[in-house]
């Protein structure tokens, strides 16, 4: 994609637009929205592929931390906040766990290892971590939606990230 | 984290700030503070944050996936070609920062906020510093006008009052004329015969939305749009297209929020309709469409 060639982006659609749509969604719980930000999102990648650089990490990260980017801007731009909020639960039902044919086995690794590695931390944790992902929010309002101590947040969020870190540790080293 | 002590050894704080700063969790001015520890350069933390940033980095997979609508990849690929064409990719002249490769373009509604700053590049959170060391030292300085600009503002808060229940009237005005228009499209739905269209928004305001609510029992079309202001001199219109012809179906007046509502009325059907489209005009309207779409939606 880095050289502007049109094809590229196209195939990089093709091979992660399930994983980028689905991340997005789950920011932005409504679908029009979520297909806006779709194409925001690749209409970005193809103006900075040229200044990505590979050393930095792995382009799956650098495209869903763009895609999350995008999705969260647009949740705090606030337009379709009054939205479809009772969608999020039923999208995660019906395409939990099933991989595309076409999603290429490094890709649902990775998955799978995020996600065990997610199910090893205490529901609490989770939460915290979920909150501040897909909802953008800060340490504060993450406490005050859920009724919790400041330091307890903190709290958590620190033992949860640190929990991933290790656990994903041989999966980013290896810069699936 | 606001000192300016480099760490030897991580701390449950620094772990903390870290953590928090990777999940853009912190609250602006935290975050800032962060930054400008590092910057002096505490490799205890930011060998942390880099951990952490790869954490952030890789649950995005977690999320379930789901496939997008296949026209979107059309529309990308539509959008793309657009792009090539009308603007030179900046590939060979854009110099990659040294440290975040992403900066984050932001949209003019959103907030400014803990979570973009992460992508920021440090250039930018060191502007801002060095701007708000000013404007303290500047008021420091000057306190003698800050206090006269405070009895400037007592005299504003009147203006502002006044002001202010000119926009609650405004805000009424627009309930009002939003529950009229509820009521219209009520009454499509009610027919037996109806259809609805969605427009999208299309490359010269891709926020753009509308809807066209067309009782097919009635001729009637009700339309509601959001549209960004329309250029001096321009004004929105609604074409009905079918295979033959382009039919103008009025012109759409958006108020201040961007908010434009119509109702159209033919003596006869429109048939077969193919799509609804909004175009920029000039002033007046046209005969036929000539400038760009903003908003289209084909009728399936």
């Amino acid at each position: 994609v880095a050289d502007g060639d049109q094809s590229a982006l196209t195939a990089l659609y093709d091979s992660t637009s399930r994983l980028v749509f689905g991340l997005v969604l789950r920011v932005v719980t409504d679908r029009s929205t979520a297909e806006e930000v779709l194409l925001d999102v690749y209409t970005q990648v193809w103006r900075q592929a040229s200044t990505y650089d590979a050393k930095r990490g792995a382009p799956l990260a650098w495209l869903m931390t763009i895609a999350r980017t995008r999705g969260i801007d647009r949740l705090r731009s606030g337009k379709h906040e009054h939205q479809h909020k009772e969608s999020l639960d039923s999208i995660g039902e019906i395409t939990a766990g099933a991989p595309s044919p076409e999603e290429d086995t490094v890709t649902a690794e990775r998955r799978s290892l995020v996600r065990s590695a997610l199910e090893t931390l205490s529901a609490e944790q989770r939460e915290v971590i979920e909150l501040a992902y897909y909802s953008g929010l800060s340490h504060s309002e993450i406490a005050l939606r859920l009724g919790q101590p400041l330091g307890t947040v903190k709290t958590r969020t620190r033992l949860g990230m640190i929990k991933l870190r290790d656990m994903l540790r041989p999966m980013l080293e290896g810069q699936i | 984290m606001t000192d300016s002590l480099k760490h030897d050894s991580v701390t449950k704080e620094g772990q903390e700030t870290a953590a928090l700063y990777a999940l853009g969790a912190l609250t602006q001015l935290e975050a800032r503070a962060f930054d400008a520890h590092l910057q002096e350069g505490c490799p205890t933390c930011r060998a942390e944050l880099e951990q952490f940033d790869q954490v952030v980095g890789a649950l995005g997979s977690a999320a379930p996936t789901e496939a997008p609508p296949t026209y979107l990849r059309d529309l990308l690929c539509v959008r793309i070609e657009k792009e090539t064409t009308e603007t030179p990719l900046p590939s060979r002249s854009v110099i990659p920062f040294p440290d975040k490769t992403i900066p984050t373009l932001r949209t003019p509604t959103s907030t400014p906020s803990a979570f973009s700053r992460t992508f920021l590049p440090w250039a930018v959170a060191a502007v801002l510093l060095i701007a708000l060391a000013y404007a303290l030292t500047a008021w420091q300085k000057d306190r003698r006008s800050l206090q006269a600009s405070i009895e400037a503002n007592k005299k504003e808060a009147v203006v502002l009052a006044q002001q202010e229940n000119a926009a609650l009237k405004e805000q009424l005005d627009n309930e009002s004329a939003r529950s009229s228009e509820l009521a219209q499209i009520n009454a499509v739905l009610r027919s037996p015969q109806r259809r609805i269209i969605p427009l999208e928004g299309q490359t010269p305001a891709p926020d753009s939305s509308a809807k066209v609510y067309w009782d097919l029992q009635a001729n009637t079309w009700v339309v509601t749009a959001d549209l960004p202001p329309a250029p001096e001199g321009k004004v929105y219109q609604l074409w009905f297209v079918t295979p033959t012809a382009k039919i103008s179906a009025g012109l759409i007046t958006p108020n201040k929020a961007g908010h434009g509502f119509a109702v159209v009325r033919f003596a006869s059907s429109v048939t077969p309709l193919a799509a609804a489209a909004i175009t920029l005009e000039p002033a007046g309207g046209s005969q036929q469409p000539t400038m760009p779409i903003y908003a289209l939606g084909k009728v399936s």
